[in-house]
């Protein structure tokens, strides 16, 4: 009898039990059809009211803007999640901190920016994640190189392992922080991979594609963190396709470009060296056409009026993975689904709260429904 | 007797002539104004897309422009304002970096998504709306107050 069931709910069966009463009050489809119908931010704060964000826009003054609305619907998630890791112990609680080392980086960079354009440290930070505050963030400012970066303020941080690839006397500017932007993704996607590979056992590198996709009860020894992997290794392809796509008419040159691609994708690594050689948008596509599933998504997609973008493809892509992790039990990947669909019901909301704020709304249904 | 009569009818047509030009420029004028408008919420929604697409509010966000104490850098597009009557023109300089004409796009991204250079085209093209609504505005302008002589002088008469 497998005993990994009993084992996981020791220390993990609550959370996990949280985590998918969390996902039950996820907005459905008739939850979006009413919002689109909304004429005003008023209406949509009245239609949320009815959902599990409740009275969450009832101490805002009017009028409401669409950053407010952000502002709380990220307040939410973040309450959640860290209600989540507050009680979660060793190994999830390893697992919690992993995924929050990507909002780290976002904000690392975004505080390297508003510096470099000598933006007050004081108006720079409200405008980080939440999930992603460390105590070194407001030293940020005194670094003018990545060495100084480094020295002075992430040694000491969860992220120092990642800066490896990035250390350099080079003064930041805007080239330079984009290269360390997805230079550290690339490390801590890799990093992360590789700690759910750990994590899982021997078996994890053979199970993770057969479970993610086919919703198969785990045979692994421990806990199962098959479907962050297969989880992980799209969201590592997708980085590679989007930064190849839009390096496309810049200064950065293949060489760069290839060094900023996640090793630990299926495109690794002929799928990453074909597309290191890419000039065009075509090119990437005759790409991807060799992996099934990243060809389906370049088919139908395009930037004609009425065409889905290639991002709101691979968006449609993720929430489907995501919803496919609930299909099973004792494992930890529920955590990182639940956070990546709740992000993608903020962007939803959000999108929505634009267009109708702008009166806008020839493509206010084009948000990405997830149940 | 006849003279007059040749030089009212001249006058006659002349404000006839005057007056369609008027609802032209008026028709046209309009036309710029409705299409300024909508290439300017073209791109706001374009850049609202961005900011769905790569990552929230912060993706393009004030914190990335830069302040009154960044270092100085000179504007790509000025509009200039031509003394031989031809009105109102943009002129537009290349990105040349190393003599501080800057790429805007690049605060945001230097590898930015097709929906942000999508939206900085639709703002481009909106100054160029702009200085055409200018010349409009400025030849309406013009028509009303020969319009305005015209009709004074025949009051004269």
């Amino acid at each position: 009898m497998n005993s990994s069931g009993f084992m996981f709910n020791v220390d993990n069966g609550y959370l996990e039990g949280l985590c998918r009463g969390f996902k039950c009050g996820i907005l459905k489809q008739a939850d979006y059809l009413n919002l689109v119908q909304c004429e005003t931010l008023e209406d949509l704060k009245l239609h949320l009211q009815g959902t599990d964000y409740g009275s969450f826009l009832a101490n805002e003054p009017s009028p409401l803007s669409v950053s407010v609305i952000d502002d709380k619907l990220r307040e939410k998630l973040v309450i959640e999640f860290q209600h989540m890791r507050n009680h979660a112990v060793e190994p999830l609680s390893n697992f919690l901190d992993f995924i929050t080392y990507g909002y780290m980086i976002d904000n690392i960079i975004l505080l390297i920016t508003g510096t470099l354009h000598q933006r007050p440290i004081s108006e720079l930070i409200p405008k980080c994640h939440p999930l992603g505050s460390f105590e070194q963030m407001e030293a940020i400012h005194v670094a003018s190189t990545p060495a100084e970066l480094y020295n002075a303020v992430l040694v000491d941080t969860p992220l120092a392992p990642f800066f490896v690839d990035c250390i350099s006397e080079q003064d930041l500017d805007e080239m330079n922080i984009e290269i360390i932007r997805n230079t550290l993704y690339k490390a801590y996607l890799e990093a992360f991979h590789n700690f759910c590979k750990n994590m899982g056992g021997a078996t994890a590198d053979v199970m993770c594609e057969i479970l993610a996709v086919s919703g198969c009860s785990s045979s692994c020894i421990g806990i199962s963190l098959n479907f962050p992997l297969s989880r992980l290794q799209f969201e590592a392809d997708r980085r590679a396709i989007i930064i190849t796509i839009n390096s496309f008419g810049t200064e950065l040159s293949k060489d760069d470009r290839a060094k900023l691609y996640p090793n630990c994708g299926k495109m690794y690594p002929d799928g990453l060296a074909a597309l290191a050689r890419a000039d065009d948008y075509e090119q990437v596509k005759t790409v991807a056409e060799y992996y099934a599933e990243y060809a389906a998504l370049f088919d139908g997609s395009g930037n004609n009026p009425g065409d889905k973008t290639l991002e709101d493809k691979f968006f449609e892509h993720e929430v489907k993975l995501n919803v496919y992790a609930f299909l099973q039990q004792f494992h930890f990947g529920v955590f990182y689904a639940y956070l990546k669909l709740k992000e993608q019901e903020c962007r939803n909301i959000v999108w929505i709260a634009e267009c109708v704020a702008q009166k806008h709304r020839a493509k206010i249904d084009n948000y990405i429904p997830i149940f | 007797m006849s003279a007059e009569k040749i030089g009212k009818e001249a006058a006659g047509q002349l404000l006839d002539t005057l007056y369609l030009d008027m609802f032209h420029l008026v028709e046209e004028h309009t036309k710029c104004r409705v299409d300024l408008e909508r290439m300017n919420a073209t791109g706001t929604i374009l850049l609202a897309r961005t900011r769905f697409q790569h990552g929230g509010i912060n993706s393009v966000s004030t914190a990335q422009i830069p302040t009154e104490n960044s270092a100085e850098f000179n504007a790509l597009c000025r509009v200039v304002d031509s003394k031989n009557g031809n009105g109102v023109s943009v002129v537009r300089k290349a990105v040349d970096k190393s003599n501080g004409y800057v790429e805007p796009l690049h605060w945001f991204s230097v590898l930015p998504p097709m929906s942000l250079r999508n939206a900085m085209v639709k703002f481009k093209d909106s100054i160029e709306l702009v200085a055409e609504s200018t010349n409009l505005q400025r030849q309406l302008g013009e028509v009303l107050d020969w319009i305005a002589k015209l009709r004074q002088i025949a009051l004269l008469q």
